[in-house]
């Protein structure tokens, strides 16, 4: 009841915003693609997700649109085409309409990328922007971090002058793969009680507020915190209660470049007996470096180091403790296309490790 | 006493007129311009960096900032890029392909190739803020002072770089 009157309340306001500025005679579109093509070559010749073979694949060809609708309204769209051993899988990864009322307030509703972190919304499938060839593992795969959110949001400055803003976000819960729990996107979905076996997509929702700084006395510097709160439809329970935390540090001057996030996974009351004091903690961070060689200017050394940690009773995503190291080198093909080779070196407890070099030609047009 | 009086009198007055003279608008500074209605006239140097990169948006809720740049290899986008962006030509264009990606910003700012468009896009752009050389901004647009000094002012920071 409360949700349907913000949601009448937020549509008047878009109404009467939309009418009280001249409308132009067209929406000024905007658009950019980005693409990449990889090559791996491991030891166990499943690639460095354990999913896709060795050899030549396309990545992604990522469609990016924006468009000024005019009277402040704004929208964003992401059309995903991603291959997997020669076959393709498309997503529209992101979809929003946007009204900025001023720099402190910009309400938006659609699809996104989860706010939850850094990483994730910075560059995302844009994999020309980031630096290394793979994403960090707490971002890839999405049994640790929700990589989209589906909602409404607020957005904007809190404090001007720090560069301090905010994203505060409310929607739809996580209907995503949990990978090696076993758990898929029907059993987080929820069940639908007058059919028995039928999966619903409307029995929990979910909140996330991000808070972050750009201070503009440390140009290039970025750092703040997420939290994420969560009802999973987990079958046979009542609902698991899920927690999210994350903090990061983004240096993006180049000569360094350091990233760095942390995020604290929580479940609890798995078992639905209201035993507050069962309650599972998985961590995951990375630490990236790179540094751009002044002298050298297209050329940029990088590595990374990521690691998850997980109690082995874990009920819902199962053991997810990982850690893995890479190492590699970028090159600036010209200023919209680089080149990127890589080695790799993945470890999980219990299971053999794979290493392996890869490459990457990625860019935007 | 009256000859060293003199000779004392005319080293100051000369000694201060070269200050004068090295003091006055000089060709290499460069201008932050903004259209005469702007709502601004003075801003410190991380206030304007939060504006030219996009992280400011709106002067107030009915008047967005409309930002314009010189085109790449001219002395002006040199120096802000070097002083205010603090970065390379190639960071340049991939810190706003960025911005638009995270749907911060629905467009690049406007690239102008002159000063004569600065002036003449400024001066008539309600919101526009601008850059061009000190030597050349005529009647119609607003200098901002930045930390709290004009162009042509000892303490000014920005200059054009040879």
């Amino acid at each position: 009841m409360i949700l349907s009157k913000v949601g009448v309340a937020f549509t008047c306001c878009l109404l009467v915003a939309g009418t009280a500025v001249a409308q132009p005679d067209k929406p000024a579109v905007h658009f950019r693609g980005f693409a990449d093509v990889n090559f791996a070559a491991t030891d166990n010749h499943l690639s460095d997700d354990g999913k896709s073979h060795d050899g030549f694949s396309l990545g992604n060809l990522v469609g990016h649109v924006n468009a000024s609708l005019g009277g402040k309204f704004s929208f964003f769209s992401e059309v995903n085409v991603t291959g997997i051993d020669n076959q393709f899988s498309i997503d529209v990864a992101r979809a929003f309409v946007r009204y900025d009322y001023n720099d402190r307030l910009k309400i938006s509703g659609g699809r996104y990328h989860a706010p939850i972190g850094y990483w994730n919304v910075a560059f995302h499938r844009g994999l020309w922007l980031q630096t290394t060839i793979f994403r960090p593992d707490i971002i890839r795969e999405e049994w640790f971090q929700p990589d989209h959110f589906v909602g409404v949001m607020a957005e904007g400055l809190l404090v001007t002058r720090a560069g301090l803003r905010y994203i505060a976000g409310y929607g739809n819960g996580r209907d995503s793969d949990l990978g090696p729990s076993g758990l898929d996107a029907g059993d987080l979905a929820g069940q639908d009680s007058a059919t028995p076996g039928k999966v619903s997509t409307g029995k929990h929702r979910a909140g996330v507020v991000r808070v972050f700084a750009r201070p503009p006395q440390l140009n290039g510097v970025e750092f703040g915190g997420a939290v994420y709160r969560d009802t999973l439809a987990v079958a046979f329970t009542d609902g698991v209660p899920e927690l999210i935390t994350s903090a990061y540090l983004a240096i993006t001057h180049e000569a360094p470049e350091i990233l760095a996030e942390f995020s604290n996974l929580r479940h609890s009351d798995y078992y639905g007996d209201g035993r507050s004091h069962d309650a599972w903690n998985s961590q995951a961070f990375y630490v990236q470096f790179a540094y751009r060689i002044s002298q050298h200017p297209k050329w940029k050394p990088y590595a990374r180091f990521e690691k998850s940690l997980t109690p082995k009773d874990e009920p819902v995503t199962g053991n997810l403790e990982n850690s893995k190291i890479l190492a590699g080198i970028r090159y600036e093909l010209t200023d919209f296309a680089t080149l990127k080779v890589e080695y790799g070196q993945r470890d999980k407890p219990g299971a053999s490790g794979i290493s392996g070099v890869f490459a990457q030609t990625a860019f935007t047009f | 006493m009256f000859k060293t009086l003199l000779t004392t009198t005319a080293a100051i007055a000369l000694v201060a007129g070269l200050v004068a003279v090295s003091h006055a608008q000089s060709p290499g500074d460069l201008a932050i311009v903004a259209h005469p209605e702007t709502p601004v006239a003075q801003m410190s140097l991380a206030e304007l960096r939060q504006v030219m990169k996009g992280d400011r948006q709106y002067w107030k809720p009915d008047l967005p900032v409309v930002l314009f740049v010189r085109a790449a290899t001219s002395e002006e986008r040199t120096a802000v890029l070097g002083v205010i962006y603090q970065m390379t030509e190639p960071q340049f264009n991939q810190y706003w392909i960025a911005k638009q990606f995270r749907a911060e910003s629905t467009s690049a700012p406007t690239k102008l190739n002159s000063n004569a468009l600065t002036q003449q896009f400024v001066s008539s752009t309600p919101g526009a803020i601008g850059f061009m050389a000190a030597r050349d901004v005529k009647p119609g647009v607003k200098i901002l002072k930045i930390d709290g000094a004009s162009p042509g002012e000892p303490s000014y920071r920005l200059h054009l770089t040879k």
